[in-house]
């Protein structure tokens, strides 16, 4: 049974539509991203499913009933913005943000106690949050999204700020709480950074859903359209083959090229010109294409304009 | 109930703070210290004066002999002419001159009193009521008034004050009672306001912070808004609770306090006088305090505090900085300021209809109806009917500040107006 389900989900503020219409399902025990640019409803969804607001039209069940305030308890959010008391000591922060999820001061106390631990953050209980790094404070608030032993953990683009270090320490904790059954739901607009990660998608834009589903039968209904060749030899060829009706060329160095075509069938071509011009082949892969691909192509077919700034990120 | 937890964690962080601790321990001190400056600026009033040097161009030739003036002034006939005089004057070898004109003994006399300035109120009330005696005794010396009829215009005529209680007499204490009714006004205005303020601060802080987001998706926005309020009010009252205590200690220890500043032997009274005998004739006198206008303090301070708190907390949750708040905070700011305008006419005249009406008003009563408790006796159901109309425009306050705060919150980037805040209200 999905943990999580939006079922014609419409919110309008003024006279824009942030979210159109939305429905998706998040099944339990998986790793759900919600994908889109800026301003393509994300944040809106994500307010709707934690009961921060509510929606215009349509509704939002978790765990099969409506969403409330029985469900915030049950759900952790970590919004896009960070923020934490500044004056205010960690291990009594976090204390107390677990109370308002409805832990008891003595759970409440375990489990911070417990987290901090597990960071290797034991030290900074007695410390106020203006004292720590910005690395730091990204862990504090990531323990205080889960210290309540929520079933469904809410990450608004989790990886923004992180340094590569720390961003690696949170996967490996994502990926060890969605082991022990969490159900996790991502929001990114990077979409390189989560594709690894997820089980399912929902792409959004314009506050419209345009792909939902399985990340892997995504990928396989759009096909496998991009040729990569190494070689070792004269490059004419590819100017040769990206002439061609179907091909193009996407990237191309002085022995490396990247080539998208129309039909899978046309991968042996480009294998077979290669080989005709006399180039040592050393690699030779026929790839998925990439979320990124995948969204700017369905973005452009059925919407237009600005897609932009988020081809630019 | 989660409100308990925000409105702990308010009341918690905030009473553990420096500024706090600070603000509940030297406010006392400080008026300890104001208090003491005070009498002790009045007692040397009492007890000696600035050496004067004076001269008199006397032309009637029989006033200045009459003249009778404290020690520190230092008399000299002028036999110069007044051009002599003022040079002197100027020079700074005479601090004035008093030029009695020959008319001096007839009819309105006129006098003049010519000095380099300055001085103070206190040198001229002493020359003038000296001059006064002086010229009426030279007058009926002249007239040959018998001494009987002279004894008649020397007699003073003194109005004592006595209020009468249960257990009999006692000092009237309207001075110090009203002094207490404008204190009363102006602490609960002014708790109002920097609790108001803290309140707004607050949630501005958590807004910046961003902390708000995470609290939102955990607490319903008016369980945060009121917990937030509550906290914030019990710690003004503590604050207030420690500070009457330590004035209550101070009221007490008032009496032997002031016997250190007065002298009884400086003030024509024997060495043995009482206490009481020695504070009545320096002019103070110690009210007592009834515990009932200590009640109503508490009660309309509270009233008064979530009334406007919760409107300082929805405009809080609008803007992003405290300059932004100010334009929104027009409104209430206005609310507040009114009664402070009345505050005089009410106190100096506590049983008019004036001073009634106005206290009774939901917006004016947390500052008007306790300084009248404290400046007269109001009948029961006066406070009383002004508590019930307060708690309910306490409560539609909060629905609009509510609904104001649930929109506020979420909202960042423009500043919104006064119309955004109301069309928030209508849709919220």
């Amino acid at each position: 049974m999905p943990v999580l389900q939006i079922e014609g989900v419409t919110k309008r503020y003024d006279r824009t539509l942030a979210v159109n219409d939305i429905s998706f399902s998040v099944a339990s025990g998986r790793l759900f991203g919600l994908l889109g640019p800026n301003g393509a409803g994300k944040t809106t969804s994500i307010r709707m499913i934690t009961y921060i607001t509510t929606p215009d039209e349509g509704r939002v069940l978790f765990q099969g009933k409506p969403v409330g305030t029985w469900s915030q308890d049950r759900m952790g959010y970590m919004p896009e913005e960070r923020g934490l008391y500044k004056k205010m000591k960690i291990g009594e922060q976090l204390i107390f943000m677990a109370e308002l999820k409805g832990l008891s001061p003595s759970e409440a106390r375990k489990q911070v106690r417990y987290w901090l631990e597990r960071f290797g953050a034991s030290d900074w209980a007695n410390k106020k949050t203006e004292e720590l790094s910005k690395g730091m404070q990204q862990k504090v608030q990531f323990i205080s999204t889960i210290a309540h032993n929520p079933d469904l953990i809410i990450l608004d683009e989790p990886f923004s700020g992180l340094d590569p270090v720390n961003a690696e320490l949170l996967r490996e904790v994502i990926l060890e709480l969605k082991n022990i059954g969490k159900t996790i739901l991502f929001a990114s607009h990077r979409m390189e950074q989560v594709e690894q990660m997820c089980d399912d998608i929902c792409l959004i834009a314009h506050g419209k859903a345009v792909l939902t589903g399985s990340l892997r039968e995504i990928k396989r209904s759009f096909g496998r359209n991009t040729v990569e060749v190494e070689f070792e030899g004269s490059d004419e060829w590819i100017t040769q083959a990206g002439g061609l009706h179907g091909i193009s060329v996407k990237a191309r160095t002085r022995n490396r090229a990247e080539l998208v075509i129309a039909q899978e069938a046309q991968a042996q071509k480009i294998l077979q010109m290669a080989i005709g011009a006399g180039v040592a082949i050393i690699r030779y892969e026929l790839m998925e294409p990439s979320l990124n691909e995948i969204f700017i192509r369905t973005v452009a077919s059925d919407t237009p304009p600005s897609t932009s700034n988020f081809v630019a990120s | 109930m989660k409100i308990k937890l925000v409105f702990l964690r308010e009341f918690m962080q905030r009473i553990k703070s420096k500024g706090f601790i600070l603000s509940t321990l030297l406010a006392p001190f400080g008026l300890v210290v104001f208090l003491g400056l005070t009498i002790y600026s009045v007692s040397l009033g009492i007890e000696e004066d600035s050496a004067q040097k004076i001269a008199i161009k006397d032309e009637t030739g029989v006033v200045a002999a009459l003249l009778k003036l404290p020690q520190s002034y230092t008399l000299t006939l002028a036999q110069t002419t007044e051009e002599t005089l003022r040079k002197q004057v100027l020079e700074g070898k005479l601090d004035g001159y008093l030029f009695i004109p020959s008319d001096a003994l007839k009819g309105d006399a006129k006098l003049t009193y010519f000095s380099g300035g300055g001085g103070g109120i206190n040198k001229q009330i002493q020359l003038q009521s000296a001059i006064e005696d002086a010229i009426r005794e030279a007058r009926l010396k002249q007239a040959n008034i018998p001494d009987n009829v002279k004894a008649i215009f020397a007699a003073n005529t003194r109005l004592e004050m006595k209020e009468i209680t249960a257990s009999g007499e006692k000092a009237d204490t309207t001075g110090a009672l009203t002094g207490i009714a404008f204190a009363v006004a102006f602490l609960i205005y002014m708790m109002m306001f920097i609790y108001g303020s803290l309140v707004m601060q607050s949630v501005i802080e958590e807004k910046l912070n961003r902390v708000m987001e995470v609290l939102i998706s955990s607490v319903r926005p008016f369980e945060l808004l009121m917990g937030k309020v509550l906290g914030m009010g019990a710690l003004g009252l503590v604050q207030m609770l420690a500070w009457s205590a330590v004035s209550m200690a101070m009221t007490t220890a008032m009496g032997p306090l002031l016997l250190l500043f007065f002298d009884p032997t400086k003030m024509n009274l024997p060495d043995t006088a009482s206490q009481q005998q020695v504070l009545d004739s320096a002019g103070f006198a110690i009210p007592e305090l009834s515990p009932m206008l200590f009640i109503w303090f508490v009660l309309f301070f509270v009233g008064g505090y979530l009334l406007y708190a919760s409107y300082f907390a929805a405009v809080g949750s609008a803007v992003e900085s405290p300059q932004d708040a100010q334009q929104l905070m027009m409104p209430i700011t206005f609310l507040i300021i009114i009664p402070m305008l009345f505050i005089n006419t009410v106190i100096m005249n506590p049983d008019g209809t004036t001073a009634m009406i106005l206290s009774m008003i939901p917006f004016f009563s947390p500052i008007l109806m306790p300084a009248r408790i404290a400046a007269t006796d109001v009948p029961f159901w006066e406070p009383a009917v002004a508590f019930v109309l307060l708690v309910f425009t306490f409560i539609g306050a909060i629905w609009v500040s509510a609904r104001i705060y649930r929109i506020g919150v979420l909202s960042y980037g423009k500043k919104p107006s006064m119309r955004d805040l109301i069309k928030w209200v209508r849709t919220a």
